[in-house]
């Protein structure tokens, strides 16, 4: 009776580990797909327009999706260009840091739920004047979970303020 | 130690292992209760729904007119062309039909000649035509005979082509006096009055 209660208890001892080390590990998750989409419009010409940047699997601490373009104000009217992220927001937003720059002037710092917002028109374009436009977009470092196998198309929509013509 | 007393030692003993015993086996049955069942799931996440977009814009700024009588002054017969460029963008998701007409009640246009090209243009802001190429001929006749609507108006692109976002097309309008060699039919202005280019998109 002893031997075979010794017996059933080692068995059981043995046997535990390998149990769970036979559990399956879970499988790594998919990171962000993050797009940056510029459209242009009737005032504003974007050379070349559509997908601006994009990846496919964008993790913390990784690099960025980025991108440039040029915008035209096609009008005969001096502008000021006026630019958010179209909404919809997403719940990751505040996740995402987004720069946007014209040569080296930055437009725009901050997470992307800011800049879901209008940003103020910083940037100048005379009649038929351009410019180049730059986007980056990363998750910071510090990121540790809520991107996992999300995806984000952010549509950059650009709109001027007019001018009083000099 | 008495006997019985040894017997009682030996059988709380083997009770202590049976009982462990009796715990161990629960254990192991319970985990492989656990681990034992393979299961497997499949999921269809992040159904949204989106109804499309017709949208479209031009270049003219805050609604700027290409001509105007007090700009361009008024025009005689063999005066050089009133020549003017304005680019229409579609920036709607949907692909869409565009057709291009001018407001109705326009007076005297039939004393004006109007040619609407189609082409591309890079170069020059509204109004100015910079470095247009024409493409084709999207209307010619007098100010009078383009449609004023969508069934009367001329096609946005040649062939009544399909317009996808960010597409955009350059129209280079150009406007004349028309000769009239009747007597005293231009003894006052002749005005056409303010009117309005349209041009409309429908999904297709």
């Amino acid at each position: 009776m002893r031997r075979i209660a010794f017996l059933v208890g080692l068995g059981a001892a043995a046997t535990a580990p390998v149990t769970f080390a036979r559990l399956p590990a879970r499988p790594e998750p998919h990171g962000m797909a993050l797009s940056v989409l510029v459209n242009r419009s009737g005032p504003l010409d974007v050379r070349p327009a559509g997908r601006l940047a994009g990846f496919g699997d964008l993790r913390p601490g990784r690099a960025p999706a980025a991108g440039s373009t040029t915008v035209v104000n096609e009008t005969g009217q001096p502008l000021r260009l006026r630019f958010r992220a179209m909404p919809p927001a997403d719940r990751a937003d505040r996740l995402v840091r987004v720069r946007v720059t014209s040569g080296a002037h930055t437009l725009f710092s901050g997470t992307l739920d800011v800049l879901r917002g209008w940003q103020p028109p910083r940037l100048r374009l005379a009649p038929g004047g351009r410019a180049p436009l730059s986007v980056r977009a990363w998750l910071p470092g510090e990121v540790r979970t809520g991107y996992e196998s999300r995806r984000l198309d952010v549509a950059l929509e650009l709109v001027p303020r007019w001018e009083p013509a000099p | 130690m008495p006997a019985d007393h040894a017997g009682m030692g030996i059988q709380k003993h083997r009770r202590l292992l049976g009982v462990i015993g009796g715990l161990a086996t629960v254990a192991v049955l319970a985990a492989g209760g656990v681990f034992a069942a393979f299961t497997a799931t499949t999921t269809n996440p992040g159904n949204s729904l989106s109804a499309g977009s017709v949208a479209i814009s031009d270049n003219d700024g805050a609604n700027v007119a290409m001509y105007t009588s007090g700009a361009v002054g008024d025009l005689a017969p063999g005066d050089p062309a009133v020549v003017r460029c304005l680019k229409v963008t579609y920036t709607g998701s949907l692909d869409a039909a565009v057709k291009l007409y001018v407001s109705s009640g326009v007076t005297n246009g039939g004393a004006f000649d109007l040619t609407i090209e189609r082409g591309t243009q890079t170069t020059g802001a509204f109004p100015s035509c910079g470095d247009f190429a024409a493409s084709s001929t999207a209307y010619s006749g007098t100010l009078a005979g383009l449609g004023t609507d969508w069934a009367g108006g001329v096609d946005g692109k040649a062939a009544a082509a399909a317009w996808n976002q960010n597409d955009n097309v350059a129209y280079r309008f150009t406007l004349t006096a028309k000769d009239d060699s009747v007597a005293n039919n231009h003894t006052s202005v002749q005005s056409t009055g303010s009117h309005t280019f349209t041009w409309e998109a429908r999904s297709n």
